[in-house]
């Protein structure tokens, strides 16, 4: 499956700023799903740069850690799913948010990977299937979801920001919100009065706000951006 | 002032952890309706400046200051200051509508007119928060009172946060 090679037609989150808005990403996936193959590439990779994180801190959370390295695992789980070109059909039947379908989708290919490796080695006690009540993959997981997204629109904001030469406003951006840096004591060595720095910073935030909602509206079910951003605070 | 740089090295940001990526995803929801955008909202109606003349002559401004300009020519002490404050918050559960209006014109005047005057911050508001009133709050607030709230601004955005 050819799911590494990048595309150089932008993602929702990086059109400009008056488009992200009215756009999810739902109908952005069916758009790609639509180009055909490159248009399947480019949101298998989305998938893949958001959520390859987050499975492979759950698979470390469970008992599967035998099953093989935490790279592989995942890189297996996206080749085997990813190229199913029901995959993402099936998703939106679901009704689930995305995050939610990986993650059972997942389950069931690490059940399929302990089944193989029994067939493989009968004999060997431990490959018994682990009990599914342990809440503290699921909740490495969520957490590992919110970094992994934040980080992912983190990057695609700051490439926006490059392209539309706020590189700057970006920085100031980072150091006040990501390292929690005062303005007045930064601002001047970026040539910059306070003043000016906290202004450039809002609108580097416009940028990542609308990266982030824009990201999280894929995840969803239709639901407000909003409402799916409390959810994940509140570990829903 | 000397040009803003332009080029910075590109990050991965490998390092974000738990907290900070909590803390970056509530940037990512919108706005909620706060307090202050009534008052904005008011100001900028067509008659807005008109309807704002009028504001600082009456209560709380006339009870504690006598006179609101006060706040702009700095003729008042820090412990009135902190009385306007505390009366708008009492004023805002007024249920008429306007006199609630008023009330948060005197909370976030005086706050501004405490930093400009006595470089003290006198509300538990984060700081991003506050600056974030204020900034908005000068867009649309007339002459002389933009001056003092967009100073009011650039010298929070100087203070060192200590949340």
């Amino acid at each position: 499956m050819a799911i590494e090679q990048r595309s150089t037609q932008q993602r929702p989150s990086q059109q400009r700023q008056g488009d992200v808005f009215p756009a999810t990403m739902n109908s952005w996936i069916d758009g790609r799903l639509q180009d055909g193959a490159a248009g399947r590439q480019e949101v298998n990779r989305h998938v893949m740069d958001v959520y390859a994180f987050p499975l492979k801190v759950y698979f470390m959370g469970t008992r599967d850690r035998w099953l093989g390295e935490p790279e592989d695992v995942v890189q297996g789980f996206f080749a085997s799913r990813l190229s199913k070109s029901e995959f993402f059909h099936n998703w939106r039947s679901s009704g689930l948010r995305l995050r939610h379908w990986l993650i059972n989708g997942f389950c069931f290919y690490l059940k399929e990977l302990r089944r193989a490796k029994k067939r493989a080695l009968p004999n060997t006690s431990s490959y018994s299937d682990p009990e599914d009540d342990d809440p503290g993959p699921r909740q490495a997981f969520d957490r590992a979801y919110v970094v992994s997204l934040v980080r992912e629109a983190l990057k695609r904001s700051q490439s926006l920001c490059e392209l539309e030469g706020l590189t700057a406003h970006f920085e100031i951006f980072v150091r006040h919100f990501y390292q929690g840096q005062a303005y007045g004591d930064f601002a001047r060595d970026l040539g910059v009065d306070a003043a000016r720095a906290a202004v450039m910073a809002r609108t580097a935030r416009t940028k990542f706000q609308a990266t982030l909602r824009g990201m999280i509206n894929q995840d969803g079910t239709g639901s407000d951006a909003d409402e799916e951003i409390r959810a994940l605070l509140d570990g829903e | 002032m000397s040009s803003p740089m332009t080029s910075f090295p590109g990050r991965d940001f490998s390092d974000i952890g738990d907290e900070q990526a909590r803390k970056l995803l509530r940037l990512g929801m919108l706005k909620t309706f706060r307090p202050v955008d009534a008052l904005i909202e008011r100001l900028k109606a067509t008659d807005g400046q008109e309807w704002f003349r009028k504001v600082t002559l009456a209560a709380p401004f006339t009870t504690i200051l006598g006179r609101g300009d006060g706040l702009i020519t700095g003729r008042v002490m820090l412990a009135q200051l902190t009385a306007l404050k505390e009366a708008g918050k009492r004023q805002a559960r007024e249920l008429d509508r306007n006199t609630r209006l008023i009330a948060r014109a005197a909370y976030d005047l005086s706050i501004a007119a405490a930093i400009v005057h006595y470089g003290q911050v006198i509300t538990t508001q984060s700081r991003t928060e506050l600056l974030d009133v204020l900034n908005d709050l000068a867009e649309a607030i007339p002459e002389p009172w933009n001056k003092l709230v967009t100073e009011s601004a650039e010298k929070l955005a100087m203070m060192r946060d200590s949340k």
